[in-house]
C-alpha cells in the first residue's frame, strides 16, 4: 500500500471496492483508477502497443500514454479507456490490455528482441514481398501482436442525446485562468458556460499549495465554485470535455453524464454531445508536463513530475514507496517538493541546472529533500522502477527509488486552437510552441497562452474574461483580479539526455506508439526529416493521445539531428477530437428504430390490421402487399392482388406523393416554364401529366398537375422528390423570376390520398360519393371533381390511372382518411375490392409502361424515356436548351423500350445489360440496361423495361441481356413498354 | 456553422441546402448563342479563394433562397440577403 | 433506441402517460384537439396591405417570426408574407373562408388543418429538454413570449412559439409526428414527463 496517511481530495470515511485484473482492491470517492492503483503500490498497468513491454500510469489527466484499459464488462466493455480519467465507482472492473497471456508474463515481450525489425517504417519494409504472405501471415500475427483494447461484442445497452446550449461566452478550463475569466464574465451579467473534462473544477489549482486571496488554493476554489453556481446565467459543466472547435463560434463538447457510475441511473443517458455555440471562447486548457528522453524512462514508476505531484497532493497516493524528480524547471521542484509536504518520501531532485533559486532550495532543505544540481538521470532498472542511475559532472550514482518524476517543463495544451487551421508558434524564452492564429472569438490565458507564474495567469484570466464579456455586450465594471503570490517561473531547455548510446536500454519518445529516439534517427539518416514525414514514417504522435505529451520530444530529438532547432522542423497541428469520442454519443438518440423518422400514411394502423408487410421508401412506411395465409410467398399475394385489380377493382393510399398547392395569377406562367408541357391552356377542372427537367435537361421529376380554378391549381410529385421539387419552384420564384405572382404551399400532409382502380373503380366510387356524377361523361378520364364523400367529408376526386385500368384518386383531409379506406372497403366488397401494395403497384406501371424511379435516374432525358414529344415547342423551359445537345438528341442513345424473354419461363433481372447476340460482352458492345422487371400475371411470364440504343426503332429484335453479377445471360425480345392495352382504351371507358 | 438567416435569424448550417455561386444568371433562350450561353450557365463556374457570394436554401426554415457571402477560406460569412431581387416581402 | 420505447411502435403517436421517474413532472405535452390551420400567404408585393386588412379585422400580424393573437385567430409568422393560422372551434373551412374575407384578394389561403399534430409542451424542465433537439437559443432574453421559430428538431421539421411564459405550442407534420414524440418522451423522460391528448396507444 502507498496510500499517504492523510490528506488529498478523497473521502476516507467511505471505500469503494474495485478490481483489476481479476483482484480486488480498495479506493475511496475522489479517487480515479488510476490514483486507485497506485494507491494499492499497482504500478505496472498495461503493455506496450508494439514491444509489448510493461508500462505505467505516467500521466494524471487525458492525456495519458500509457494506462489504458478494458472498463467495464459484457455489452458495456469500453476499451482504451484511460485509467487517469476513471472516476472510481463502487464495483468498477477494469482490464489490462494488449498483453498475452498475463500481464505480469507476456509472451509477446520477445518482440523487443526483434525490435530491429520493428523500428520505425518497418511496415512499409517489412511487408512488401511475397503478397500473399500480408493476408496469411503478417497480418494475423500484428493483429495478435498490436492492437489496443477490444470492444463490446453486443450492442450498447446504454442511452445518448444530444443537445445544443448558447452562451456569450465559453470558459474551457477551470483552473486558476479559466475560474479568473469564468469569474470576471460571469459578473458582468454575461451568459457563461464554464466546461471541464475532469469531475472536479480546479484544474492544478487541487494539485498545488499556493496562496490567493489569502488564502489556501483550495479555498478559492471552493468560493469561485459556489459564487459562479448562485450566478443563473451561468452554467457549470464538470465531467465535460470540449473536443473540438469548429465554424461560426460552435463547439463540440462530450458532457459524461453517468460515466462515474456503474450504469447509468434510471432515464438518465451515459454521455451527452453538447453543440456549444458561443460568441466568445477563453480557451484555459493549461499545459503538458513534458517527458524528457532518456533510457528507460518507459519503466512503470516513471511518470510526469506534476502527475507524481498530483497523485500525493490530491488523491493522497503515493506512486512509490519513496521517490525522485527529475526535473528542469521551478514549477515541477515546487510540485515535488508540495508532495513531500503532503507525506510523499521523496529523496531526491535532480535538475538539469547548476543551481536553485533561494526559496525553493531551502524549502527542500527543511523538508529533508536532497538537491543534485546539473543532473541528468542516464539509466533507470527494474521489472518495475527499483533504481536510477544519476550522472553529474561530478560522477554517477544509483538511487534505490520506486518512482520518479519527471519534468522537461510546460508544453501549452493548444490542441483546440488549431482546430481552424491555426498553427503554433515557437516562443525562444520559453522554448515552447504556443497558439498562433486562433479560432474567431477565441482567445488564450493562462499556461496555454505561454503565461506561468500564478499571479499572472490570474491577472490574465480576470482580463480576457472581463474583454470576452464586453465584446459581448456586457461592460464589466472592472474587477480586482484574484491576487496570488508570483510564483517560481525558472528553466532550462533540456529535452533529451544524451552520450549514452545504447546503454540502459531504449529512451522513448511516444510511449503509445512505441517510437523511440532511435527511430527518429532512423527516420533523418533516411531522409524523412520534416514534420509530417517523420510523424507518418515513425508514426510519432499518431496514437490516440496525438503525441501531446510525446511530439514536442519527437522534434527536440529531430532538431538536435539536423542542427537546425526547433523552430525549422515545424509542428503538425491537431485536428478534432481533442480525446477520443464515442461513435455512440454522435449517434444520440439516432440508432435502431430511432436512425431516422418513420413517417406512417393516414392509413397505416389499417394497413396493419390487414396483416401488411410494411417496406421503407424513403421516410415512409408503405405496404408492399398484404399476404394472404394460404399464400406461400409474397409473389402470389402480388400476383393476387394485380390480378384483381386488372379484374374487378383494387385500392392503395398513394398520400405519399408530394403536393403542392399553387395559387396566383401566374401559376399557368410558372408550370409552363417548369413542365416541358403546356399547363396554362389545361382547362379548369382537368389534370394532366407533366415533366419537369433539371436546367441541363435531364428529367428531375414527374406527375400530375390539376387546375382546381382559374388561378388555383394543385401539383404531384413522386414520393422521392417531393422536397426537391418544393425547392427547385421556389428557386423559379425567388431568384429566376420574382415577377411572378404565386403563392406555394405544401399539402403533403394535409391530404390523404388514396387510388381505386380497376373496371369496377366506378361502381366502388359511386356509392361513396356525395351525389358527384362519376360517369365517364360527368367525370371524363384526366378529369377533376370537387364536392364531398362519406357524407360530408371534403374531397377532390381525380380520374388518373397509373395501372392503366379506369381509376381514381380521392383525396381527402388527412384525418379522415382511414374512414375512407374503409368505406371504399365496404363499398367495394361486393365486387372483391383488393388492396394493394407498393410492389403490386409496381407491377401495375410496368404492365402499362410508365416511367418510374428506376427509369428516372438523374441520367436519362425526355427522349430517351419516350416523352420526348410532350416537349411543347411553342415556349421555353428549364432544360429546353440543354435538352437540345447533340449528345441528347444522338438516335444511338439508349431508350426506352418493353423487353420478354424469349424462353418466356426465364425470369427478367433489372440492372442487366444489353449486348447484341453472339456480340462479346465488352464495354464496347454495351447497348444499354434494364431498368425495371416484375413477373406480370396478366401475361403469365416476366416483363421488363429498359434503355436501348436506338430501342424503338428495333421492336421483335432479339437481343442478350447480359447479367454477369447473379450469372444471368439470357434471350430477350424487344417490345413496346405497354405490355396492355397499348392505345389505352381500359382507362377511358 | 451558423447562418443568420434574415428573416429567421442565426441557425444552424444544417437547415440550408447549397447551391453554389450567386453569380450566374440565366440567359436569355431565344439569343443565338443560347447554347454556349447556357453551358457556361449551368456547368461553368469559377473557384475563388475568397468572398464569395452564394445561394444557400433555408430549407428547414423560411424557404427563402439567399444570397450569402461567404469567404472560401475561412468560412467567415459577412452577409446574408434574400436572392433574386433581395427584396425581403413578397 | 430507449427501452421507454421498446414496445411503442416507430410509426404510433406515444400514448398518453407519464414517462420517468414517478413523481411530478417536470415537462408536459398536451396535444392539442385538432384545430383549424390554414396557412395565408402574402399575393406579390401584397404584405403590408394584408397586414392593414387583418389588423382592421382584429387580427394583428407581425411580418417576421413572431406569434400574434386576435378575432380568436393565433397566427405565427414562418416566412416573409406567410403566417401559420390556427384557430380553435371552427373547422378548416370556416377559417379559410374567415381569412378570405379579412384580405379578399391579397392572400393565397391555404386550409392546413389536417396537416400538423399540434402540441403544447410546458413545465419546469421544459427549455432543458427542449434543448437536446431545438437548436434555436430558447433563452428568454433570445426567445421570449411571443417568438416563433420554423426548424428542425431531431430530423423533424417543426414551427413552434412560446405562448406565454410557461408554454410552447409545436406544429409537427402529421406523418412525423410519431417520430417527434419520440424524441420528446426519451428527451423529456429524466425529468418526469406527462403526455396527454395522443389516445391509449
Ligand atoms: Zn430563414
Amino acid at each position: 500500500m502507498t496510500r499517504l496517511a492523510h490528506g488529498g481530495l478523497i473521502d476516507r470515511g467511505r471505500t469503494l471496492s474495485f478490481a483489476f485484473d481479476g483482484k480486488t482492491f480498495k479506493g475511496h470517492p475522489g479517487d480515479t483508477l488510476a490514483s486507485a492503483l497506485l494507491a494499492n503500490g499497482v504500478r505496472l498497468v498495461g503493455r506496450s502497443f508494439k514491444y509489448h513491454r510493461p508500462r505505467g500510469v505516467v500521466t494524471a489527466g487525458s492525456e495519458e500514454p500509457n494506462a489504458l484499459v478494458e472498463l467495464r464488462t459484457g455489452a458495456r466493455r469500453e476499451p482504451n479507456t484511460r485509467a487517469t480519467t476513471v472516476e472510481l465507482y463502487d464495483g468498477l472492473e477494469a482490464a489490462s490490455q494488449n498483453r498475452w497471456p498475463s500481464l505480469e508474463f507476456d509472451a509477446l515481450s520477445v518482440n523487443r528482441l526483434v525490435s530491429p525489425f520493428l523500428g520505425a517504417g518497418f511496415y512499409y519494409k517489412t511487408f512488401m514481398w511475397p503478397a500473399a504472405f500480408w493476408e496469411k501471415v503478417y497480418e494475423p500475427v500484428i493483429r495478435r501482436a498490436a492492437g489496443l483494447g477490444r470492444a463490446a461484442d453486443t450492442p450498447d445497452p446504454d442511452h445518448y442525446e444530444k443537445a445544443t446550449a448558447f452562451c456569450d461566452v465559453l470558459v474551457i478550463g477551470s483552473g486558476a485562468a479559466g475560474l479568473a475569466a469564468a469569474l470576471a464574465a460571469a459578473r458582468s451579467g454575461a451568459r457563461v458556460i464554464l466546461a471541464d473534462e475532469d469531475f472536479r473544477l480546479g484544474g492544478r489549482l487541487l494539485s498545488e499549495r499556493t496562496v490567493i486571496n489569502g488564502g489556501s488554493a483550495l479555498d478559492f476554489v471552493a468560493s469561485a465554485q459556489a459564487e459562479l453556481s448562485s450566478l443563473p446565467n451561468v452554467r457549470l459543466m464538470p465531467r465535460t470535455t470540449v473536443f473540438g472547435a469548429y465554424d461560426g463560434s460552435e463547439y463540440g463538447a462530450v458532457e459524461r453524464v453517468s460515466d462515474h457510475l456503474p450504469a447509468p441511473l434510471p432515464f438518465q443517458v451515459r454521455q451527452r454531445l453538447w453543440r456549444i455555440v458561443a460568441k466568445r471562447c477563453v480557451l484555459a486548457a493549461g499545459a503538458f508536463d513534458r517527458p524528457i528522453v532518456f533510457p528507460g524512462n518507459d519503466r512503470p514508476g516513471v511518470m510526469s513530475a506534476l502527475a507524481l505531484a498530483t497523485y500525493a497532493t490530491r488523491y493522497g497516493a503515493g506512486a512509490g514507496a519513496n521517490a525522485a524528480v527529475f526535473s528542469t524547471n521551478d514549477h515541477a521542484v515546487a510540485a515535488a517538493l508540495d508532495a513531500a509536504e503532503a507525506g510523499l518520501k521523496l529523496d531526491a531532485v535532480i535538475d538539469v541546472r547548476p543551481a536553485l533559486p533561494d526559496a525553493l532550495a531551502a524549502r527542500a532543505k527543511a523538508l529533508g529533500v536532497r538537491l543534485i544540481t546539473e543532473g541528468e538521470v542516464v539509466a533507470t532498472s527494474g521489472k518495475c522502477l527499483t533504481s536510477i542511475t544519476v550522472r553529474t559532472p561530478r560522477g554517477s550514482e544509483t538511487l534505490a527509488v520506486e518512482a520518479l518524476g519527471v519534468s522537461g517543463g510546460a508544453t501549452p495544451n493548444l490542441n483546440l486552437t488549431c482546430h481552424l487551421g491555426g498553427k503554433p508558434v515557437w516562443r525562444e524564452d520559453i522554448a515552447a510552441f504556443v497558439p498562433g492564429a486562433v479560432p474567431p472569438g477565441m482567445a488564450v490565458a493562462g499556461a496555454v497562452a505561454g503565461t506561468f507564474g500564478l499571479a499572472d495567469i490570474l491577472a490574465e484570466g480576470t482580463r480576457l474574461g472581463a474583454a470576452a464579456a464586453s465584446d459581448t455586450g456586457f461592460a464589466a465594471a472592472p474587477a480586482p483580479a484574484p491576487q496570488a503570490e508570483s510564483t517560481p517561473t525558472g528553466f532550462k531547455a533540456f529535452f533529451h539526455v544524451k552520450g549514452q548510446g545504447t546503454k540502459g536500454g531504449p529512451a522513448f519518445v511516444d510511449q503509445q506508439n512505441d517510437v523511440t529516439a532511435k527511430d527518429v534517427a532512423l527516420a533523418h539518416r533516411e531522409g524523412f526529416r520534416a514534420v509530417e514525414l517523420l510523424k507518418r514514417y515513425t508514426t510519432l504522435g499518431m496514437a490516440t493521445d496525438q503525441g501531446k505529451t510525446s511530439n514536442m520530444a519527437g522534434l527536440a530529438v529531430m532538431a538536435e539531428l539536423t542542427g537546425k532547432g526547433i523552430p525549422a522542423i515545424g509542428t503538425t497541428v491537431f485536428r478534432p477530437p481533442y480525446t477520443p469520442v464515442a461513435l455512440g454519443v454522435l449517434a444520440g438518440h439516432h440508432r435502431g428504430v430511432d436512425f431516422k423518422p418513420a413517417r406512417p400514411t393516414p392509413t397505416h394502423a389499417w394497413a396493419q390490421a390487414q396483416g401488411a408487410v410494411f417496406v421503407e421508401t424513403g421516410l415512409w412506411m408503405r405496404a408492399a402487399y398484404f399476404p394472404k395465409a394460404d399464400e406461400k410467398d409474397w409473389l402470389d399475394s402480388v400476383n393476387r392482388e394485380v390480378k384483381a385489380t386488372r379484374e374487378s377493382v383494387g385500392v392503395i393510399d398513394v398520400s405519399t406523393f408530394g403536393k403542392i398547392d399553387l395559387q396566383g395569377p401566374d401559376v399557368g406562367v410558372l408550370l409552363d416554364r417548369v413542365y416541358i408541357n403546356m399547363f396554362s391552356t389545361l382547362a379548369v377542372g382537368k389534370a394532366r401529366y407533366g415533366v419537369m427537367l433539371r436546367e441541363d435537361g435531364l428529367v428531375m421529376d414527374d406527375g400530375t398537375t390539376a387546375r382546381l380554378a382559374d388561378d388555383h391549381y394543385v401539383m404531384t410529385t413522386t414520393t422521392a422528390n417531393a422536397a426537391k421539387v418544393y425547392q427547385h419552384l421556389e428557386f423559379c420564384l425567388q431568384v429566376l423570376w420574382p415577377e411572378l405572382d404565386v403563392c406555394l404551399a405544401s399539402v403533403s400532409e394535409q391530404w390523404a390520398q388514396i387510388a381505386v382502380s380497376g373496371p369496377r373503380s366506378r361502381e366502388v366510387l359511386a356509392k361513396i360519393v356525395d351525389g358527384i356524377d362519376v360517369s365517364n361523361a360527368g367525370l371524363p378520364f384526366m378529369g377533376v371533381a370537387q364536392g364531398s364523400v362519406m357524407g360530408g367529408v371534403q374531397a377532390r376526386i381525380f380520374r388518373l390511372s397509373f395501372s392503366g385500368e379506369l381509376g381514381y384518386e380521392i383525396a381527402v383531409p388527412a384525418r379522415h382518411g382511414a374512414a375512407l379506406m374503409q368505406a371504399l372497403m365496404a363499398a367495394g366488397a361486393p365486387f372483391g375490392i383488393t388492396p394493394y401494395g407498393v410492389e403490386a403497384l409496381g407491377v401495375l406501371r410496368i404492365e402499362k409502361g410508365h416511367v418510374s424511379g428506376n427509369e428516372l435516374t438523374g441520367q436519362t432525358c425526355a427522349r430517351d424515356l419516350g416523352l420526348g414529344k410532350m416537349a411543347s415547342t411553342k415556349k421555353d423551359y428549364i432544360g429546353r436548351v440543354m435538352a437540345g445537345r447533340p449528345a441528347f438528341t444522338d438516335p444511338d442513345r439508349p431508350s426506352f423500350v418493353g423487353f420478354k424473354p424469349v424462353d418466356r419461363s426465364a425470369r427478367l433481372r433489372a440492372g442487366a445489360h444489353f449486348l447484341k447476340v453472339g456480340a462479346a460482352a465488352t464495354t464496347q458492345n454495351d447497348e444499354g440496361y434494364m431498368t425495371s422487371t416484375a413477373f406480370s400475371p396478366t401475361l403469365g411470364h416476366y416483363i421488363g423495361l429498359g434503355l436501348l440504343k436506338r430501342g424503338p426503332e428495333r421492336m421483335g429484335e432479339k437481343v442478350r441481356a447480359y447479367d454477369p453479377v447473379r450469372g444471368g445471360d439470357i434471350e430477350v425480345e424487344v417490345c413496346s413498354p405497354a405490355f396492355i392495352d397499348p392505345q389505352g382504351e381500359k382507362q377511358r371507358v | 456553422m451558423r447562418i443568420t438567416c434574415p428573416y429567421c435569424g442565426a441557425r444552424s448550417s444544417h437547415e440550408f441546402a447549397y447551391l453554389g455561386d450567386a453569380a450566374p444568371t440565366r440567359p436569355d433562350p431565344s439569343a443565338p448563342d443560347a447554347a454556349e450561353a447556357f453551358h457556361a450557365y449551368v456547368y461553368e463556374r469559377d473557384n475563388p479563394a475568397g468572398p464569395m457570394d452564394e445561394l444557400w436554401y433555408h430549407s428547414a426554415g423560411c424557404r427563402r433562397w439567399l444570397k450569402v457571402t461567404r469567404d472560401t477560406r475561412t468560412h467567415a460569412i459577412t452577409a446574408v440577403a434574400f436572392a433574386g431581387t433581395g427584396e425581403a416581402a413578397r | 433506441m430507449s427501452d421507454l420505447l421498446e414496445h411503442i411502435a416507430p410509426t404510433h403517436l406515444v400514448p398518453e402517460g407519464h414517462y420517468g421517474p414517478q413523481g411530478s413532472a417536470g415537462v408536459t405535452a398536451h396535444a392539442v384537439e385538432t384545430p383549424a390551420a390554414a396557412t395565408l400567404v402574402a399575393r406579390k408585393g401584397a404584405t403590408a396591405r394584408l397586414i392593414v386588412a387583418c389588423a382592421a379585422a382584429g387580427l394583428p400580424l407581425a411580418d417576421g417570426p413572431r406569434v400574434s393573437a386576435g378575432a380568436g385567430l393565433e397566427a405565427a409568422g414562418t416566412a416573409p408574407g406567410r403566417w401559420l393560422v390556427l384557430a380553435e372551434g371552427v373547422s378548416g373551412a370556416d377559417l379559410v373562408a374567415r381569412l378570405a374575407a379579412m384580405a379578399p384578394g391579397l392572400a393565397a389561403i391555404t386550409d392546413q388543418s389536417d396537416a400538423n399534430l399540434i402540441l403544447d409542451i410546458s413545465g419546469e424542465k421544459a427549455r432543458a429538454a427542449l434543448a437536446k433537439g431545438v437548436t434555436v437559443d430558447l433563452d428568454p432574453t433570445a426567445f421570449a413570449a411571443g417568438d416563433a421559430a420554423t426548424t428542425t428538431v431531431s430530423h423533424v421539421g417543426v414551427t413552434f412559439w412560446r405562448r406565454d411564459a410557461d408554454t410552447y405550442r409545436f406544429a409537427v407534420g402529421r406523418s412525423f409526428a410519431p417520430a417527434f414524440l419520440r424524441w420528446l418522451t426519451v428527451s423529456a423522460a429524466e425529468y418526469g414527463f406527462a403526455l396527454s391528448g395522443t389516445g391509449r396507444g
